[in-house]
């Protein structure tokens, strides 16, 4: 332990240096025995955190630190070894930090936050890229600045949108991954089920998916019958960067109708703030159209309160059916609790960061962007308060379960045919392996796309 | 030559290589419809043999009808009656020409429209359960079932049994045409009934059957087995290949890719321009559109934003009031074109010779204003006063905050003052109203603003020089240490 003693002295002047507006020495440089693993920093580290709190803050506690040691060096492997163990070392800092920004400890704030930022980097390891959005989330929490770092990172993230640059990201994302088609198969089956025979149909589609679950569904009515429906689309954007995009979409889609030979009308509402405030009319909604309401990860973005509202809405559109597709997450219950959320909300992102990790290549551009889009949820959800005017970007998650409960006040629920279990089974078998279809528990209704055996998207459709 | 599944005696293959008469059928005790049943299905299931037996014809060869790629869901019927290279009875069956006496011409038959039989063919109503029926010859020793009379009296050979192979009177036969029991099929009126048993028997499976046979690959259906082995072979075996150029082997992936293609709308324009000149749109009057010859200069931007415009394919710039946002940036097309084009479908095309990451003439003035500055991402902040940030996309920053850079990290303190909020120093200023005479900004409110990640920084900022550090207290950790290396990299721009 005599090197980590000698480190206690130079981490307390570094440290202190924090508190006396000096500079940043070369930390790294400066303890160039370690080698340059993370875990193996965060050994080293951690274990001085210890030996600090416990000699300057909670000297009652010592025998918990001490624990708390041994877990580190425990769960992180002997000093020295490769990275290989050092897994999930994020995990247990970011709890901890938002264990202490719970308890409002600010010198174990102030330390977490600084082994973060040392060993986080957005460009790393799945556990380096937690570590940095999270931390983002952890600091904007702790500085109460969260609502401006969120509206930061949505300028920043729409003037460096383009058609072009989202339909490659969302083209590429569904080739190597079957997160969004998933419930774009099941809901078009739902949907062609329930409009079967219909001559005028009407489907509303609140999503950002950028129209792109429309194209198999318009072949799939160019090719089912001899007699091809009138469509008509009319796209609730809800998010700021998608409607940007929308005018080149509309193009885009006119013309893949034509060359289906589906009569086809296309419409788009956007900037619309709350999505409580659609009405028929707004909708364009005629009395002998064929309605299918298309909800994409759009019900999670309703402000909590709103949400039995929006649900009533849909039922006064008057639809034959609704499809509805969410990520399965609990950010909603636990929005009270810090610590909970944060842990569920770690929870989640963890496995859809490894679920890009896996599915894309190491240097793909596109993951990139899509773990970007995820900081900007991180932070809505941890750092920022639901009661301020959010735009329609909640992001509160709520599971399947939830979302049935809210549904079933104005809706029964419709099961999937086998045909449409069958056609997402042969979809699952065209991505890589790892991803299954689950059939939902009793008392439960749609159907769940599992990574790795834990449930991460949840479809349904319900009737009125 | 063979008869499906059956063999011909010795004798009878002679008799019918001579061309000569068929020797009568002999009946047994058979109930009369299935007789008449027996005895077309034996002419009928191969019609191409059987007649060309009289003719003297090469034998029908069931691989000239390959099975339908098409991707629709259902065979029609149609397909059984595949475009004539060879002559199938089920229309104009050839038996009514043959005479036992004369060896008649060769006469290829061609498939027309199916369901226009023979106005002498008596027509036979089959009953849905007939159509149905497989196996309906059941052998009574061991209750094994067979689809024909003649099978089945040739396994009888194997029981020892007594045995007589039917044989047709081709002096009775006469052309039967079959409707299709389902009232509300077109093939169900008499003067469009189908002539090939075999041909009623699938339509009907195909139109009014279960589908009971599954693609495993891609889950489509259908009723009749033949259909259903014949696209197992090729499922999944086939590549979608789009105009771009671009492979696929899933069809979904395709469709999607296709409706967002680039070249699409060229496709579509050119379709369109075909359908103009044939006339078959005549709610457009568009035949000026396509005699545009606008080609939009896209090089504001400079030379990597070429799209240029191909002298085939001309330019068309959205006429209507929302490419008054081009002004700046655009030659607007000359006269507005009539106002029906902003209904038409052919507002845009996206002439696209390049690699689908150029732009296109429908993009936005904000979108074009991007893309250049992904290429001349430090030259490009000039351009339009109300942006603060040079956003590039593609660019590759240091991507590792190496600790190498903490070096710079206390060079010039100007890297620091890094206005993550988007806000120009002014407006900062303004906002915050603490500013010290020598520019020092009262650290409480700006350390949070300086320490405010946002995200990577693979986001170009633009930020300011000159500006003091600001100092870091508070929090005790610079976040902007780990941006000092970005800014490093951008602050040479």
């Amino acid at each position: 332990m005599k090197v980590s003693s000698a480190k206690v002295s130079k981490e307390s002047k570094v440290h202190g240096g924090h508190h006396k507006n000096s500079l940043h020495s070369k930390r790294r440089s400066h303890h160039s025995i370690l080698p340059l693993q993370p875990s193996d920093q965060l050994d080293q580290w951690s274990s001085v955190t210890v030996d600090m709190y416990s000699n300057h803050h909670q000297p009652q506690t010592s025998h918990t630190s001490t624990s708390r040691s041994s877990d580190y060096s425990a769960g992180g492997g002997n000093n020295g070894e490769p990275s290989g163990t050092g897994n999930k070392w994020a995990s247990r800092l970011l709890k901890e930090c938002a264990r202490a920004i719970s308890d409002k400890d600010s010198s174990k704030i102030h330390h977490l936050l600084w082994m973060l930022n040392e060993l986080a980097s957005p460009y790393g390891d799945c556990d380096q890229k937690l570590a940095s959005y999270f931390l983002q989330a952890l600091f904007c929490k702790a500085t109460e600045s969260g609502q401006r770092c969120f509206k930061t990172l949505i300028s920043v993230a729409e003037k460096s949108h383009s058609f072009d640059s989202a339909r490659k990201l969302i083209l590429k994302f569904q080739e190597v991954s079957p997160w969004t088609t998933f419930g774009h198969v099941a809901a078009n089956g739902a949907i062609l089920e329930a409009l079967d025979g219909e001559p005028k149909l009407h489907i509303i589609d609140i999503s950002n998916t950028l129209c792109t679950q429309w194209p198999t569904l318009l072949e799939a009515l160019a090719t089912r019958n001899d007699d091809t429906p009138h469509l008509k689309l009319t796209v609730v954007v809800t998010a700021n960067i998608v409607s940007s995009v929308m005018k080149e979409i509309s193009q885009r889609m006119e013309k893949f109708a034509r060359l289906m030979g589906v009569p086809f009308e296309f419409n788009v509402i956007s900037g619309l703030n709350h999505l409580g405030e659609l009405t028929k009319e707004a909708l364009g909604v005629l009395e002998d159209e064929a309605i299918a309401v298309n909800c994409i990860g759009a019900l999670r973005r309703v402000a909590v309160e709103e949400r039995a509202a929006v649900i009533q809405m849909f039922r006064s559109l008057g639809p034959k059916v609704v499809t509805v597709v969410e990520e399965e997450a609990d950010f909603s219950s636990t929005r009270y609790e810090f610590v909970k959320c944060f842990e569920e909300c770690l929870r989640f992102y963890t496995c859809y960061f490894e679920m890009l990790e896996e599915c894309f290549t190491a240097t793909s551009n596109e993951k990139l962007m899509l773990e970007r889009e995820c900081s900007r949820g991180i932070v809505r959800v941890l750092a920022c308060d639901d009661d301020q005017d959010n735009e329609g970007e909640c992001e509160r998650r709520e599971r399947g379960s939830q979302w049935s409960e809210r549904l079933k006040e104005a809706f029964s629920p419709v099961g999937f045919s086998d045909d449409v279990a069958d056609d997402v089974k042969a979809l699952l078998k065209r991505y890589r392996s790892g991803w299954e279809l689950a059939q939902p528990h009793q008392n439960e209704t749609g159907l769940y796309l599992t990574w790795k055996e834990e449930a991460v998207v949840w479809v349904s459709a319900w009737k009125p | 030559m063979e008869f499906l599944g059956l063999d011909r005696e010795p004798g009878e293959l002679a008799a019918i290589g001579r061309g000569l008469q068929l020797e009568a059928i002999v009946f047994t005790l058979i109930p009369d419809d299935i007789r008449a049943l027996v005895e077309e299905e034996r002419l009928l299931s191969d019609p191409i043999g059987s007649t060309l037996v009289r003719i003297g014809a090469a034998p029908f060869d069931p691989g000239m009808f390959p099975a339908t790629m098409s991707n629709s869901t259902s065979l029609s019927e149609e397909a059984s009656v595949s475009s004539g290279t060879r002559g199938q009875a089920g229309l104009n069956p050839i038996v009514s020409t043959v005479s036992h006496q004369q060896l008649p011409q060769k006469i290829k038959k061609k498939r027309g429209l199916p369901g226009n039989p023979d106005p002498d063919a008596e027509v036979i109503a089959l009953s849905p359960k007939t159509l149905l029926a497989t196996n309906r010859f059941i052998c009574e020793i061991c209750n094994k079932g067979f689809q024909r009379d003649q099978n089945l009296q040739l396994h009888r050979r194997g029981h020892n049994l007594p045995w007589k192979l039917k044989q047709r009177n081709s002096k009775d036969v006469k052309k039967k045409a079959y409707v299709c029991p389902e009232p509300t099929c077109v093939h169900h009126h008499p003067s469009r009934a189908l002539g090939d048993l075999t041909g009623i028997k699938k339509h009907f499976c195909r139109k009014h059957g279960e589908k009971k046979w599954k693609c495993e690959k891609c889950s489509k259906i259908y009723a009749v087995q033949s259909d259903w082995k014949a696209h197992s072979k090729t499922c999944g075996t086939r590549e979608y290949r789009c105009d771009c150029g671009t492979l696929f082997s899933r069809k979904d992936s395709f469709i999607t890719h296709r409706a967002f293609c680039d070249a699409l709308a060229e496709e579509s324009a050119r379709l369109s321009a075909n359908q103009l000149a044939a006339g078959t749109n005549p709610d457009l009057n568009l035949s000026s559109v396509f005699h545009f010859q606008n080609h939009i200069s896209l090089n504001p931007w400079g030379p990597s934003q070429t799209s240029n415009p191909n002298p085939n394919n001309p330019l068309q710039v959205k006429p209507d009031s929302e490419s008054q946002h081009f002004g700046p940036y655009f030659q607007e097309s000359p006269p507005s074109p009539p106002k029906v084009l902003i209904t038409s479908p052919f507002q845009t095309v996206h002439v696209s010779n390049n690699p689908p990451s150029n732009s296109s003439a429908a993009m936005s003035a904000t979108a074009l204003l991007q893309k250049a500055t992904t290429v001349g991402a430090c030259s490009a902040t000039q351009i339009n006063n109300n942006y603060h940030y040079s956003t590039a996309s593609h660019v590759s920053l240091s991507p590792v905050f190496s600790a190498a850079d903490l070096a710079t990290w206390q060079k010039s303190s100007d890297r620091f003052t890094r206005d993550f909020l988007g806000l120009t120093r002014d407006q900062h200023q303004q906002h915050h109203g603490d500013e010290n005479g020598n520019g020092k900004v009262n650290f409480s409110i700006n350390a949070i603003d300086v320490l405010t990640y946002t995200g990577g920084g693979v986001e170009l900022q633009h930020f300011e020089r000159g500006q003091p550090l600001l100092e870091a207290q508070g929090f005790g950790f610079a976040v902007a240490e780990a941006y000092a290396t970005t800014s490093e990299a951008w602050g040479d721009c």
